[in-house]
């Protein structure tokens, strides 16, 4: 079938609002028309005009604007909440900082200084990281970039548009009505209608262009009682960096430095332990420059400048002889973006503060969790030598709370944001700016946002009226928040007259219907079996009818899982699928006396496993539990039954 | 890397007979010296460690205590001095203490000797089984934090792990880390082992009745090691494991490598005489089994079936005769009284029995128990 066709008559290619064909849910297609003629301007062509932008209208609930990993987080979770989505990237691959522009590791909770050292993220990052050991064992960033590209763009009612940038904003009164995106490689500029706008942007110029609210900067001491802020509010922001990846070429090899690289002051820079060259396989992150400025207007100016800054410190490395473990060394890959830390902070209706997360604030409305150490970046980076490269305040004992309503604007009713800009201070996102953080919030706000685009209401209606249902989503979805149980009253599993295990090792099978899944400190919330093949089984004095079953099972939530540009820091981890996960199961309903098979997964890859069938009326499921990705017994820490 | 696989090489043992006040052992004490090779995680080229394991036996011939010298500095051993430590275990691989010869001190980092009380504390931190040292990497040691938190040298004592004062020896985490894998992991297992096969049938019997659940379990798992399955001992481990949950795992795992005979004996007798997850073991064991199990048998488990007090036994029970003896008139007479019980047991009941051969009567009581409960089958 040729292409044109198929857009007009395949199942998929349905016209959206008669405006344009949507390709697979996936790609905004910018042309409908299907005439095959040369263009020829001096002729005047039908259809040629003098403006050369073409111009379509996108009609959705929800608009996400950036594709970083806060960004893919909103995109899909709104998505899968049932919402019509459109995730908007400026750039031609997904995942912002994390992506193979920029090659930021995936970092979360970790070196809490308590029996869990780690405390990983849940939920949509946790998918794609272990996605990403699924297809990309090998560590490749740019095949990082496809399995970032595959996980959005087979999520139905998502329409993904890249190479895309917001440059203007409609409002009506305090509500966003519509987004323009102009899209570089079509020449086509989108007008996005939502009901809903999530800028997870990192930089945030749809929120500012739509006037929300927002501070760059450092708060003084006195604003907030924070010990660790400057005495008196600045302009200083954490600053953008270059990562990048070398190679062993096998013999000694030259560096030539460009013309503009500025020669590095080692003797001050390596006078403390702050800055140090302990390998050279994957960048050094003080090599950084911010502004107390204007760090957004700044940044093609910073980014050249830091760009001499680094072939200065590479060039000292190579050729100053100090270094003879560079000798054979080369660089084969150099980030050309610098990697943000840091620019507006949009201010919501909380603004979460270094007191809270060192006081471990309980709020009502939680909806993720940090514990990233207090790491504020030195003002000025690497041209300001006299100060630490980075201010490791503190680190936490536990994890911390983040509230909803850091996520929504105070003065923009239907703009929420997720990421490294969202409603904190400057010592706050020395913590909450962790990419595993930023993502947790990012599938809060895509979720909140598919619900109020469903309820008709705004985020701040939402968290006054609908916090329970939001929570309780969020946690159905794999997301956690310490000291909040899950209790959803939809689930029948809690109504189960009795559950039980074929054999039990350690835990109990009615832990796994008490709210929490994960194991928490001297807590435990699992049931783990003796073996493989085993089974739990759960039985109703009455008839339920059930649709799916939904169970959360192990991958070591205290283990890292990120990949890594240095493969000397897998240590510890498992490259690959966790082996504790469950590999292969079954579920069966008793229906009349009988156990019948109502589906099963093959291969499962994700913690979070939902199976889905047809209505089917029973007094008993059965849950048969195969094998495991390598582990020699099942750990699970959840069921449902819907 | 995986140390699970241990390696346990047992050259020419070397019986030495201690001599009269000789490191205060009496001559009622004899030696044995084994050559092993032993995981240890600080060991980056394969793992593996050579060493000499000294076995003491006791006059009767049982090992009392094991003791290996090893250095105390693993790995990098220019960073710290490296001296002889000797570890002592007791004969179920526990760690007990550590000694260093007269005169030799150990060392932290710089070159900073011991203060008495740091020789305390490491003896504290060696008896944790749950020391952070046990989940630690050497790699996480030997760097100190930066941004990404695993990077940089641990030299400046500064160690990324973080540990808390309480947990270490500061500025001696590798030495800490070394003797804590020497004093734990797979040494325990090789200790166990030679002292199991040091035991004779009345040190089984006596540990089989200790009244110290983990001398019961290392009893089990060493009757299991060395395949005895002399009937007073059969018979006091299923006496044991009658009283005590927690020895059921092991025992399963003992008479699962039994004859048919013997396993056949210890299950009926663990369902008979066991607690509600006593007997699902046992029946999950059975159902499990590819042994061939007679319908006689499953017959005589049968007439229990009104003991059986929860749901759990009675579906375990019903899915059991229902794989391997499922037209059992004598199952079906004794489960029809069943259909008097609480829902869930009387509805499994009613599904098991409904397709079944029943006499006149049985089948009116299951038509009496369809008719008051149609509504919740």
């Amino acid at each position: 079938m040729k292409r044109r066709n198929f857009f007009k008559t395949g199942a998929k290619g349905a016209l959206a609002a008669g405006l344009f064909p949507i390709m697979g849910d996936i790609t905004a297609q910018t042309s409908s028309s299907s005439d095959k003629r040369l263009f020829n301007w001096n002729e005047g062509v039908e259809g040629i005009k003098g403006d050369p932008i073409r111009r379509k209208i996108l009609n959705v609930d929800v608009a996400v604007i950036g594709g970083g990993m806060s960004g893919i987080s909103a995109a899909v979770s709104a998505a899968r909440n049932g919402a019509k989505v459109v995730l908007v990237q400026d750039r031609p691959v997904l995942g912002g900082n994390a992506s193979s522009e920029m090659r930021v590791t995936v970092n979360g909770v970790q070196s809490l200084s308590n029996k869990h050292k780690v405390e990983r993220e849940t939920g949509i990052v946790e998918e794609l990281l272990i996605e990403n050991w699924h297809y990309n064992p090998q560590e490749s960033y740019p095949v990082w970039d496809h399995v970032l590209y595959n996980y959005v763009v087979r999520e139905k009612n998502l329409t993904l548009l890249l190479n895309t940038s917001a440059i203007s904003v409609e409002m009506n009164d305090d509500k966003i009505k519509s987004v323009v995106c102009r899209q570089l490689t079509t020449e086509t500029d989108f007008t996005i209608n939502a009901a809903m706008f999530c800028d997870c942007s990192g930089d945030g110029f749809m929120a500012a262009s739509a006037g929300a609210e927002f501070r760059m900067g450092r708060e003084g001491k006195a604003e907030f009682n924070e010990k660790y802020a400057p005495d008196e509010p600045d302009g200083w922001v954490m600053g953008d960096c270059f990562m990048m990846i070398t190679k062993d070429m096998g013999k000694p090899v030259p560096f030539y430095p460009p013309e503009y690289a500025i020669p590095f002051d080692a003797e001050t820079a390596f006078k403390d332990k702050h800055r140090k060259v302990k390998q050279v396989k994957e960048g050094f992150w003080w090599v950084e420059l911010s502004s107390d400025v204007d760090i957004i207007g700044e940044r093609d100016e910073i980014r050249h400048r830091l760009m001499a800054h680094f072939y200065g410190v590479w060039d000292h490395i190579k050729n100053s002889g100090n270094f003879p473990e560079a000798e054979n060394i080369a660089l084969d890959w150099i980030g050309s973006i610098p990697g943000r830390r840091e620019s507006r902070r949009f201010m919501g209706d909380y603004i979460l503060k270094e007191g809270d997360l060192l006081g471990n604030t309980q709020f009502d409305d939680a909806i993720a969790f940090g514990g990233w150490s207090l790491d504020e970046h030195c003002p000025g980076g690497i041209e300001n030598l006299k100060e630490p490269a980075s201010y490791f305040h503190s680190r936490f004992k536990e994890v911390y709370q983040v509230p909803f309503r850091c996520l929504y604007s105070k003065n923009i009713s239907n703009l929420l944001f997720a990421g490294r800009n969202v409603s904190v201070t400057h010592m706050a996102l020395s913590s909450t700016r962790i990419i595993g953080t930023c993502s947790m919030m990012g599938q809060a706000a895509g979720t909140a946002a598919a619900m109020c685009a469903e309820k008709g209401v705004n985020p701040r209606g939402l968290y006054q009226n609908n916090m329970n249902e939001l929570q309780e989503q969020l946690l159905r979805d794999d997301s956690y928040f310490p000291n909040r149980p899950a209790n959803d009253p939809k689930d029948k599993a809690k109504k189960a007259a009795t559950i039980f295990a074929s054999s039990t090792a350690s835990g109990d099978a009615k832990l796994l219907l008490d709210g929490v899944s994960r194991d928490e400190i001297e807590k435990i919330h699992h049931w783990q079996s003796e073996g493989l093949n085993e089974e739990l089984q759960l039985e109703w004095n009455k008839p339920q009818k059930l649709t799916s079953v939904e169970m959360k099972f192990d991958t070591n939530l205290q283990r890292k899982m990120m990949m890594h540009k240095n493969p000397e820091k897998n240590k510890g981890q498992i490259i690959g699928i966790p082996p504790e996960l469950i590999k292969n199961l079954s579920v069966e309903a008793r229906v009349k006396g009988d156990w019948v098979e109502v589906g099963k997964v093959d291969y499962n890859k994700t913690r979070l496993v939902k199976v889905n069938f047809n209505e089917v009326k029973t007094t008993a499921v059965r849950v048969k539990l195969k094998e495991t990705h390598g582990a020699e017994s099942i750990k699970m820490f959840e069921i449902r039954c819907y | 890397m995986n140390f699970n696989k241990i390696l346990i090489v047992l050259f020419f043992p070397v019986w030495v007979f201690f001599q009269i006040g000789e490191d205060s052992y009496s001559s009622e004490f004899r030696k044995i010296e084994h050559e092993i090779t032993v995981g240890h995680p600080g060991n980056e080229d394969n793992g593996l460690e050579q060493s000499t394991l000294v076995e003491v036996r006791n006059k009767k011939g049982m090992a009392v205590e094991f003791y290996m010298n090893v250095e105390s500095v693993i790995c990098v051993k220019s960073v710290c001095k490296v001296v002889p430590v000797r570890i002592f275990w007791n004969n179920l691989g526990e760690y007990q203490k550590y000694e260093l010869d007269k005169g030799v001190t150990l060392e932290k980092y710089e070159a900073d000797l011991f203060e008495k009380q740091d020789y305390v504390k490491l003896q504290s931190i060696l008896s944790d089984l749950d020391s952070p040292f046990k989940n630690v990497r050497i790699d996480e040691i030997l760097t100190v934090a930066d941004e990404t938190h695993n990077d940089v040298d641990a030299v400046s004592g500064a160690t990324a792990l973080e540990l808390d004062e309480e947990d270490t020896v500061p500025g001696a985490a590798l030495t800490c880390f070394t003797l804590w894998h020497w004093a734990h992991g797979d040494i325990e297992i090789i200790i166990r082992n030679f002292t199991g096969k040091s035991l004779k049938k009345q040190d089984f019997k006596n540990y089989i009745t200790s009244t110290k659940e983990k001398e019961q379990l290392f009893a089990i798992e060493q009757l299991l090691e060395t395949k005895n399955y002399k009937k007073i001992l059969v018979d006091a481990v299923i006496n044991e494991t009658s009283k005590n949950d927690n020895l059921l795992r092991s025992t399963f795992k003992y008479f699962n490598n039994a004859s048919d005979k013997k396993y056949f004996q210890a299950i009926e007798k663990l369902f008979l005489k066991g607690n509600e997850k006593q007997k699902i073991t046992a029946l999950n064991s059975l159902l499990n089994s590819k042994r061939s199990v007679s319908s006689k048998y499953l017959d005589g488990l049968s007439k229990e079936v009104l003991s059986l007090k929860t749901y759990q036994e009675i579906s375990i029970f019903l899915r059991l005769m229902k794989a391997k003896n499922s037209n059992s008139q004598e199952v079906i007479k004794h489960t029809i009284p069943l259909l008097g019980k609480d829902l869930l047991i009387a509805r499994s009941v009613y599904w098991f029995l409904k397709d079944k051969n029943l006499s006149d009567e049985q089948q009116r009581k299951l038509a009496l128990f369809y008719a008051e409960n149609e509504d919740q089958l």
